[in-house]
């Protein structure tokens, strides 16, 4: 099992946001050192009170000249927002840089305050989304290649440079709506998957992804990470009061804010719903908040119902813990979780 | 006078794509190290046999990430090619890296190739590019912005997060082209230039840029900054005039014909001939645009820049051509910064 820790460089209440990228830089920094696998990027743009990690592919650079093990994703990049020749160059450039760490994280967010900012219709952003896909995987496995689509189009391009890890670095696509576990499974990509969606629900999409890899030719079981938030602390009850104002922040913020702005109206929707549940709830369906041995269980289970083989970890669930409980928590999944599943 | 080093992450021939990046990042290293001012990156594309360096803002991230002195400049970033909304957001994200280090160097590029691969019409490059700098500067300043423009349209943006230092990094604008002199100086941004034409060319040239300037500073006399100039130049230093001689001569000539080669895809007449002139050139033509010799020849050669051109700082090729022998490189730059840089300082 792969433990990868989630960060979106958020922004507290008051901080600065030299402090922000500070508070988020070192907490990386501490996971390298604690042996934590993996760092995924949010993509966040036009939020100063939430986030200001606007390109996680110029982050991830950053993040690569300073680390020598842990790997580094994005988590993910907002595809149809880019140009995807440029993409491809980049996360290349990333890929050399951190010799071969780099894990590809893509999607279409949920949001559409992020298209508007760009001024992309949302209603393209799936057509837009496999066109770009299209794009970057030839650009990274063919020497010179062409394009013709209906948003980009290139003649006789070599681009430069080629991926560290060939032909390309793992491409991981965050999956929500039943139709892409079934189209993605098909082009055989690694997976994310989040644990807003109930598990019933989770692994019957899973049997569609998995039935889709077979039926496009593709070995094995199928990579899925899973993204949930996650806090550790020795004691019961301060591992669910210590980040209880932190996660009924994330929650009221997307019930308030997000749902303003969410693509479907079932996101909106499971977004409001979500606000009106008690703590207790949440603690029980949404997030895995404990102390080692219960931390330990909650991922055996979901390790047996959905057979993941990859957790995204949000540490710092709507980004209002303090530094010092963060790296605690990160300490203990290291030092006391992560021993059980390796 | 401010010296910096310049690269796109040249290529050695026989060398895999990860040791280019590797040496380079050696040589930042080593420029960090011993004293260099600032470290400069070009943009380079779709060319394997000349450099690797495509993204010189995710190039900056990480040498910012690797260095803590230096200044970390973009000379320069493609502006036409690129989203302006991105690039706002990716530079303001260096310039936090790099803890207020980030130089935001722009231009057009004096070649097409990219732009055909880009897909995007070079004849509306200087259109673009004024939208886009327009939109970038917008986007840093405080308030959300909204710009309505003939290549982009944006609605009551915040872009986050704001650049590190404020109001923004500093802006310098690469020129080549004679007629984009007078237009910079209307801009009023520091420069970047090249020998390209002869010295008395580049005098009136210059000497359009600061006219404009000051017309400017008549209007608006905040917007008068200092003059800065910086010529973009091949260094090579070594012990003895033979040695800096023979030396980097096969490398150099190498970069003449790969220059030569992408001469069909110059971006307009002018650029065609001024850019084959100086590519056919022979060897001690060339020597003649270049600081090559010993540390008291490139001494004197960058004297007479500053006392003919009257530059505020260099941008320095350290291996022109890229096949300079590793070594040989980083004694060159141990020589300007111990015997060159000095006499400056």
């Amino acid at each position: 099992m792969n433990f990868g820790m989630f960060t979106d460089f958020h922004v507290r209440k008051g901080m600065s946001q030299p402090e922000a990228f500070d508070e988020s830089f070192a907490q990386i920094i501490e996971a390298e050192m604690m042996g934590i696998d993996s760092v995924w990027l949010a993509e966040h743009h036009f939020s100063p009170d939430r986030s200001v990690l606007a390109s996680p592919m110029v982050m991830a650079s950053a993040i690569a000249a300073r680390t020598t093990k842990i790997r580094i994703g994005m988590a993910v990049q907002v595809l149809p927002l880019t140009n995807p020749l440029r993409v491809a160059e980049e996360a290349a450039t990333v890929d050399q840089i951190s010799k071969g760490r780099f894990e590809f994280g893509i999607g279409r967010s949920g949001l559409t305050k992020y298209y508007q900012g760009y001024n992309v219709p949302y209603s393209e952003s799936r057509q837009r989304f496999f066109e770009a896909l299209d794009v970057i995987m030839s650009a990274w496995s063919k020497t010179e290649f062409s394009y013709r689509g209906e948003y980009y189009s290139y003649q006789d391009v070599t681009v430069v440079p080629k991926p560290f890890q060939l032909p390309y670095p793992p491409t991981r696509v965050a999956v929500a709506s039943e139709d892409t576990f079934s189209i993605v499974g098909k082009m055989g990509h690694p997976i994310f998957i989040s644990a807003n969606t109930p598990i019933p629900q989770l692994q019957e999409r899973l049997r569609l992804y998995r039935q889709a890899r077979k039926e496009g030719g593709h070995d094995g079981h199928g990579e899925v990470s899973l993204r949930v938030p996650v806090y550790l602390s020795e004691d019961r009850q301060k591992a669910e009061s210590e980040p209880e104002a932190s996660a009924l922040h994330a929650i009221r913020y997307g019930a308030e804010e997000l749902s303003k702005t969410a693509a479907s109206a079932e996101g909106a929707e499971r977004l409001r719903k979500t606000a009106a549940l008690p703590y207790e709830e949440i603690l029980r369906n949404r997030v895995i908040f404990g102390t080692p041995a219960a931390v330990i269980d909650r991922l055996k289970e979901f390790q047996e119902a959905l057979d993941i083989t990859g957790v995204v970890l949000e540490v710092n669930y709507g980004g209002q813990i303090p530094n010092s409980q963060v790296v605690n928590s990160l300490r203990l999944l290291a030092e006391k979780v992560m021993p059980a599943f390796a | 006078m401010d010296f910096g080093v310049f690269s796109m992450f040249s290529t050695r021939e026989g060398s895999s794509q990860f040791q280019s990046f590797n040496e380079w990042f050696d040589l930042v290293n080593v420029s960090e190290e011993m004293g260099i001012d600032t470290f400069w990156l070009g943009e380079s594309h779709f060319r394997p046999n000349r450099a690797v360096l495509s993204s010189p803002l995710i190039g900056a991230s990480a040498v910012a990430s690797k260095t803590k002195r230096m200044r970390v400049g973009l000379a320069v970033q493609v502006l036409p090619l690129a989203n302006p909304l991105r690039v706002a957001e990716e530079a303001a994200i260096v310039d936090h890296i790099s803890q207020g280090r980030l130089v935001f160097g722009v231009g057009r590029s004096s070649f097409i190739e990219s732009y055909q691969g880009y897909n995007v019409d070079y004849e509306e490059s200087r259109a673009m590019f004024g939208e886009s700098l327009e939109v970038i500067q917008k986007a840093w300043g405080d308030a959300p912005f909204s710009h309505q423009g003939e290549y982009y349209s944006f609605h009551e943006v915040d872009v986050v997060p704001k650049p590190y230092q404020q109001p923004h990094p500093p802006i310098w604008m690469a020129v080549e082209n004679r007629d984009t002199f007078a237009l910079a100086g209307d801009l009023g941004f520091p420069i970047f230039i090249r020998h390209q034409m002869d010295v008395p060319e580049l005098q009136t040239l210059l000497g359009q840029y600061e006219e404009k300037r000051r017309a400017n500073a008549e209007a608006d006399p905040s917007s008068m900054g200092p003059n800065q100039v910086n010529l973009q130049l091949a260094v090579y230093v070594a012990d003895t005039a033979e040695k800096a001689y023979s030396e980097p001569q096969a490398s150099t000539m190498r970069q003449r014909r790969l220059i030569l080669e992408s001469i069909g895809r110059a971006a307009d007449q002018e650029a065609y001939d001024r850019i084959k002139r100086i590519s056919e050139a022979p060897y001690d033509e060339v020597l003649g645009r270049a600081a090559y010799g010993t540390p008291e020849a490139v001494v004197e050669r960058i004297l007479y820049y500053q006392e003919e051109l009257g530059i505020t700082s260099l941008s320095l090729a350290v291996n022109p051509g890229g096949q300079i022998p590793y070594d040989s490189v980083v004694n060159s730059i141990k020589l300007l910064t111990e015997k060159v840089m000095p006499a400056f300082k």
